[in-house]
């Protein structure tokens, strides 16, 4: 029989003969690495929504948002403010949008944006099918509209079609390439991934009564670089202070403001689980290390014949090593078992980013290696200092 | 093959230490059969664990195959591989099967896994357990323990043989077996060295040492070396030499 045949039959020997602390201890530490599991996928989660945050407003972008109509019309955000900003920084572009939820004949809603032929440049859109809104259908208020993909795929559009909206007929000219998931959307930032509608804003009556016609939720700013974006930051408040640029109540949105959620939110949930896999792992730590110490003390005289029969004190050490990592590689083996498909529900279920991958795998799988050897440490010396005459003596 | 040289042993009880052995010098040749007897504290069982390498003396040397005893790491583990043992107790596993028990002789060496399954028949028929080879240890009757323990310390033919008590839980019959088994070796060539309290099976073995008082004396029978008509002379092989006998005194005084 090989030595690693032998090894098996050892440890196996050793754990089946006390299989309710070997359940124990691997039900604790399995319980440990799920949670584990669970927050090392919330964090994989979290890091790829971030990035695709990011790159969903765009390289060098921010938005400028009012969430809702200030008391102090004068103060509402209007289109003119794009060009305030650029006035204050030349160089930059920028395009407004207004937005409503409709609801469509067929019991579909979708997001009616109203905006202008900037917005795709600005926000680095690019169309699948057609082309995006231009300056003619701007100027001229043509009744032209381009759907996200997700709601020409929802409600059977394509390119030429005309669609019924709110009693008026628009034609459907472009079809925009897939963005950003609608979960993935940050609030008050539309996206190319959800389910919406963008047409001329000269083409469609304000959305309240008495509501100028260029009245703004969000302005979005692209500048040539970081530089630029992080100048208007800070010239921002002082150009959209002046009397007949005053914006109230509103805030801009940039790839900081949007990540520094995501951590506030990530770090909640990660010292959630996190707490919950310590907890667990140091229960099922300590259960693992009472069983190897029965274990030990149970299995002197045997230590003390594998010692008469030629095994040496690193033998010894690893035959309880050996029955630590089983436990801890299987309860790996099951936590990630667990874990992988309750992390692809959670994420297909909800708008919580889940997401677990091959690095995150091989650190689970390291761990339950290193927590072995720690919690088998002292089990394993004792075992491999115990005297050969003593061990033999003791029955 | 074996000699001990000034060997003590001590151990620390609650108010002091106990001396266990006092001064034993002990030469075991080859293919000699030497039992040792003395009552039960006398220090049979830190004999063997000390010529078994288990153990190092309080003081005095340990020779083993004309090298002093390695004190630890690879050299003696190697060197207590060439040393056969058999317990009073037999230390079966007792989940395995007899032949997974003598099987374990290999654990720690490096044989070929078919050599080893064919010595560990060998030793199992040696031991006349072949037919008992699957059975678990546990349910062997303790005369089969013993031979299924018999059988694992000489699966690998060992340099020297120690048994401790090896017919104390035995009834008599598996006994004889037992000692038979042991003569055998003595005739192949390998050192045998018994602890035991059965005087009269002392009295077959080629020397009989008592150990009294932490000291080894010499039976007053085998002064000059000569071996006992009724043992081993008769499992003596025609033509074999005479062999040396095995040599003991005590620290300070002969035998």
């Amino acid at each position: 029989m090989s030595r690693a045949a032998d090894l098996r039959r050892d440890v196996r020997d050793g754990l089946w003969s006390r299989p309710g602390r070997t359940a124990l201890a691997f039900a604790g530490v399995a319980l440990g690495l799920f949670a584990l599991t669970l927050t090392l996928g919330v964090l994989r989660g979290v890091r790829l929504r971030s990035q695709r945050l990011a790159a969903e407003l765009g390289a060098h972008a921010a938005a400028l948002v009012q969430p809702a109509a200030p008391a102090a019309p004068e103060r509402r955000l209007r289109r003119n403010r794009g060009d305030v900003l650029r006035a204050a920084v030349p160089g930059i572009r920028w395009s407004g949008v207004r937005e409503r939820v409709v609801r469509l004949a067929d019991r579909h809603s979708l997001r009616l944006v109203r905006t202008d032929e900037s917005l795709a440049g600005v926000r680095g859109w690019v169309a699948a099918e057609g082309r995006f809104l231009d300056g003619a259908d701007v100027r001229d208020g043509e009744r032209h509209a381009v759907a996200t993909a997700s709601a020409a795929r929802r409600l059977g559009w394509s390119v030429g079609d005309a669609i019924g909206l709110e009693g008026r007929v628009f034609r459907v000219v472009g079809i925009l390439a897939g963005g950003a998931a609608a979960g993935d959307a940050a609030p008050g930032i539309v996206s190319a991934g959800e389910s919406a509608l963008f047409v001329p804003w000269t083409a469609c009556p304000p959305e309240a009564p008495f509501e100028p016609a260029d009245a703004l939720d969000a302005l979005y700013v692209r500048a040539a670089d970081e530089a630029s974006l992080r100048r208007l930051l800070e010239v921002s408040p002082r150009a959209l202070a002046a009397p007949d640029a005053a914006v109230a109540d509103a805030s801009w949105i940039t790839p900081d403001v949007l990540l520094a959620g995501l951590r506030r939110w990530r770090n909640g949930l990660a010292w959630g689980t996190g707490s919950i896999a310590v907890l667990a792992l140091l229960l099922g730590g300590t259960s693992l290390m009472s069983l190897l110490l029965s274990d030990v003390r149970n299995r002197v005289p045997e230590i003390g014949l594998r010692l008469s029969l030629g095994a040496t004190p690193l033998d010894i050490a690893m035959l309880f090593l050996s029955e630590a990592w089983l436990v801890t590689l299987a309860a790996a083996a099951a936590a990630l078992a667990g874990a992988w498909p309750l992390l692809r529900l959670l994420a297909r279920q909800t708008a919580l980013p889940f997401d677990l991958d091959a690095g995150s795998i091989a650190v689970v799988a390291i761990a339950s290696f290193a927590f072995g050897a720690i919690f088998s440490f002292l089990p394993a010396r004792l075992a491999a200092r115990t005297p050969a005459a003593e061990a033999l003596r003791n029955d | 093959m074996l000699a001990l040289s000034g060997v003590a042993k001590s151990y620390a009880v609650p108010g002091g230490r106990r001396d266990v052995l006092a001064g034993i010098d002990l030469e075991l040749p080859a293919g000699r059969l030497c039992a040792v007897t003395g009552p039960s504290g006398s220090g049979k069982t830190t004999l063997l664990h000390l010529a078994a390498l288990l153990d190092a003396p309080t003081r005095g040397a340990v020779t083993f195959l004309g090298r002093p005893a390695p004190r630890g790491g690879v050299e003696l583990a190697a060197a207590r591989a060439e040393i056969g043992l058999v317990f009073q107790r037999f230390h079966l596993l007792p989940h395995r099967t007899a032949r997974q028990n003598v099987l374990f002789r290999f654990r720690y060496l490096d044989a070929p896994a078919g050599d080893a399954a064919a010595l560990a028949d060998a030793a199992l028929r040696g031991v006349g357990l072949e037919r008992s080879a699957d059975t678990p240890a546990r349910l062997l009757s303790g005369g089969e323990m013993q031979r299924v323990a018999i059988a694992r310390a000489l699966a690998r033919p060992p340099r020297l043989l120690l048994a401790d008590e090896p017919t104390g839980n035995l009834d008599a019959a598996a006994a004889e077996q037992v000692m038979a088994l042991l003569r055998d070796c003595r005739d192949r060539g390998i050192a045998v060295l018994v602890a035991t309290h059965n005087e009269a099976w002392a009295a077959v073995a080629d020397d009989h040492l008592r150990l009294r008082d932490g000291r080894l004396k010499r039976e007053a029978r085998l002064a000059g070396g000569s071996h006992s008509g009724t043992g081993s002379g008769a499992s003596r092989r025609e033509g074999d030499p005479p062999r040396e006998p095995c040599r003991a005194t005590a620290a300070g005084g002969g035998p």
